[in-house]
């Protein structure tokens, strides 16, 4: 990465926390392993390390507006429910529900207005659920535990049951809900949950430890073991690698334009711009920095072309992809994020630690990062 | 690397080795078992037969995979980066973790994956290779099998069990050809696995903050004379005079590169020209951690040491480079 550094707001090691955003706090039970906003962004969602999962209800389904300067603090009340005998390790949202995955092998479905009444999606035998990804177009659910992916839809029932033949690490629906990208040792696997056409093998050898693709459709991009970013052209079928990360770069998001992908793994946000010809030869733009941190959870907001990054240093950035300048949402505690995430609305900004602090920030529409 | 969490304790990590039948399950049972007050993982190939029905003890798959940048040294247990990344996002304070290998597997990998991968080093401590060896069938065993000698070679920590189904002279037999593998490893005389729990756990082996002395024990004895090249070897070396650090550096540097294949563990204590504090180091294969450990003390002899096991090891050879780094 060789573009020139945006120093951020930390440099100075001076926090200055901006009045655009507004931040409110509580201490969770366990630590946070994974949150999200349910689709009305009425309900958050926290899986926890206990195997429960915290509820909290945002002051205002529609997300009230944030007026600047506005007083933080806002008092919220979490409910939490035991859903998974291990740690639960991921939430994702579709329809009106949840879904949360745990490492005693079992998918929960529920409706966050009657989680006692949660119910198991699909179980695995012994073997921890790592990864859940979930398509809104379609309503599928796609589980990976081991070697095997399931897709079932929200009542249980079995669409595909795929044996890869290599761990899966990650998952990741096309915007259609047609396909689905599977990363494992070696590369890539596509599939598709609706007909019955030949896998598509991407194929890198090492380890692949994410994987994103483009709302657009055209982009796969995984993070590997071996701190680099390895992108599929699916149009071209061309690939290439963008690397420089001291650390591993297994978080992305793209914005919902497909035009950049934001990355974890170094001291910076790094946001590469996948418009006209794509990456290749273009440096990231680096948004916000930390000094001594490293970028350890990224969110993309819905519809602006913002990010926000989690840091080691507890710190939350968020920034605009195109510029570099980022605002600081929340000051270092020391406690890196271990989990990221925006309400569909737009106007909510989530973040988890190890530690078990959530914080939930009101984030002003008028934010426009200088 | 700095440490983010620096103070924040790391969780210790004891890789458990051994041929198949040694004892290896005996211990694993009396460490889960055992009313010891504290709180293990444990992270098996296979479950056995009568199922291990424990939050505690998790499956893995042994799956290896070569790192891209080609150097067949590299190979590194994926499924264990997974398995621990994931056991660290449990809410119980672990007090460790022990990894089984499978009787037939080389160790080599599971050990690389603690130098390679940032994010274990940070929040996990590799501890000590911990070592079962059969007495009854050891001397078999280690001619025929290569795995079998290399879990020796690698051992901290050496449990040589079922002692009570050999001779003395037959025990003798044994002891002798384990100091020719591993002259440095602590060895413990067992019969069931019994041992201190604290003898085996949270030693510290691989903190580099730890590596406080290298005893060369039993340096004088020679090792078999019919001993074909490929057997593995211990070499230790010592230097009374500073080490010119550019020479050193370049020579371990050439070496490595060129036998890394060869040498499964080094480690060293070392006074270079000009330092005031001690450079402790450790590798295994091409990999290697090293850093600044404390000053000197006034009284202490400023000497150099280092070991070497590795296959095809020239004591001559080693000793004459290590000498000339002095100069």
């Amino acid at each position: 990465m060789s573009a020139k550094r945006n120093l951020g707001k930390l440099e100075t090691g001076v926090e200055v926390l901006s009045p655009l955003v507004a931040e409110s706090g509580l201490q969770l039970p366990a630590n946070a392993t994974a949150c999200a906003f349910s689709r009305d962004s009425s309900t958050l969602a926290i899986s926890m390390g206990d195997g429960s999962v915290a509820l909290i209800s945002t002051p205002d389904a529609e997300g009230a507006p944030l007026v600047a300067g506005e007083a933080d603090n806002e008092e919220l009340n979490f409910k939490t429910v035991k859903l998974h005998d291990v740690a639960a390790v991921g939430v994702a949202a579709v329809a009106n529900r949840f879904i949360t995955i745990g490492q005693d092998g079992r998918a929960v479905i529920f409706d966050p207005a009657a989680p006692e009444a949660a119910r198991i999606l699909y179980e695995f035998n012994k073997t921890w659920i790592e990864a859940v990804a979930v398509s809104q177009a379609t309503e599928q659910v796609a589980l990976a535990a081991g070697k095997r992916c399931v897709v079932v839809d929200i009542e249980g029932t079995m669409l595909a049951d795929i044996d890869i033949g290599s761990t899966i690490t990650a998952l990741a629906f096309d915007e259609a809900g047609q396909r689905i990208a599977i990363s494992h040792y070696s590369g890539v696997t596509i599939t598709s949950t609706t007909s019955p056409a030949e896998d598509l093998k991407l194929e890198w050898k090492g380890s692949h430890i994410g994987v994103s693709w483009s709302p657009s459709g055209r982009y796969i991009v995984t993070a590997t073991q071996e701190k680099e970013l390895h992108v599929w052209d699916l149009v071209t079928m061309q690939d290439f690698r963008m690397g420089g990360y001291p650390r591993k770069c297994h978080e992305l998001a793209w914005t919902s334009d497909s035009d950049v992908l934001a990355c974890s793994g170094a001291d910076v946000i790094t946001a590469w711009s996948f418009s006209g010809s794509g990456p290749a030869g273009r440096p990231p733009v680096e948004i916000g920095f930390v000094f001594g941190g490293t970028v350890c959870a990224v969110a993309a907001h819905p519809e602006k072309s913002l990010v926000a990054g989690g840091f080691t240093t507890g710190n939350v950035l968020i920034g605009a992809t195109g510029k570099g300048e980022a605002v600081v949402a929340k000051a270092s505690d020391g406690v890196p994020i271990t989990c990221l995430a925006w309400s569909p609305s737009g106007r909510y900004l989530a973040s988890g630690t190890r530690a078990g602090t959530l914080s939930v920030f009101r984030v002003a529409d008028q934010l426009n990062v200088r | 690397m700095s440490d983010v969490q620096e103070g924040v304790a790391k969780v210790p990590v004891t890789l458990l080795t051994g041929y198949l039948g040694a004892g290896k399950t005996t211990l694993l049972n009396r460490i889960l078992t055992e009313n010891h007050g504290r709180k293990y993982a444990v992270i098996v190939n296979e479950f056995g037969e009568e199922g291990i029905d424990n939050d505690l003890v998790i499956d893995a798959d042994e799956e290896i995979f070569e790192m891209n940048n080609g150097c067949i040294c590299c190979t590194v247990r994926g499924d264990l980066i997974r398995i621990l990344g994931g056991l660290l996002k449990r809410a119980d304070q672990l007090d460790g973790i022990l990894i089984e290998t499978t009787g037939l597997a080389d160790p080599s990998p599971v050990i690389q994956t603690f130098f390679v991968d940032d994010d274990l080093h940070e929040t996990l401590g590799l501890d000590a290779v911990v070592t079962v060896v059969d007495a009854r069938h050891f001397l078999e065993t280690v001619d025929l099998e290569h795995e079998c000698e290399e879990q020796v070679a690698f051992a901290d920590i050496i449990l040589l069990n079922k002692t009570d189904l050999v001779t003395s002279e037959e025990l003798a037999k044994v002891e002798n050809k384990i100091r020719t593998l591993n002259k440095f490893a602590v060895l413990h005389k067992t019969q069931k696995a019994g041992v201190s729990l604290d003898e085996i756990l949270s030693r510290g082996s691989f903190d580099l903050k730890r590596l406080i002395e290298i005893e060369p024990g039993l340096l004088d004895e020679e090792p078999d004379d019919h001993e074909h090249d490929d057997t593995i070897t211990s070499v230790s070396l010592k230097a009374e005079k500073p080490l010119q650090p550019d020479l050193f550096s370049k020579w371990m540097r050439e070496f490595i590169q060129e036998r890394g294949v060869d040498v499964l563990r080094t480690k060293g204590i070392l006074a270079l020209d000009g330092h005031d504090q001690r450079y402790v180091f450790q590798g295994v294969h091409m990999v290697m951690d090293s850093d600044w450990g404390r000053d000197w003390l006034p009284e202490e002899k400023r000497e150099s040491k280092m070991v070497f096991i590795g296959r095809n090891l020239n004591a001559a050879e080693l000793e004459s480079a290590f000498a000339a780094c002095t100069a």
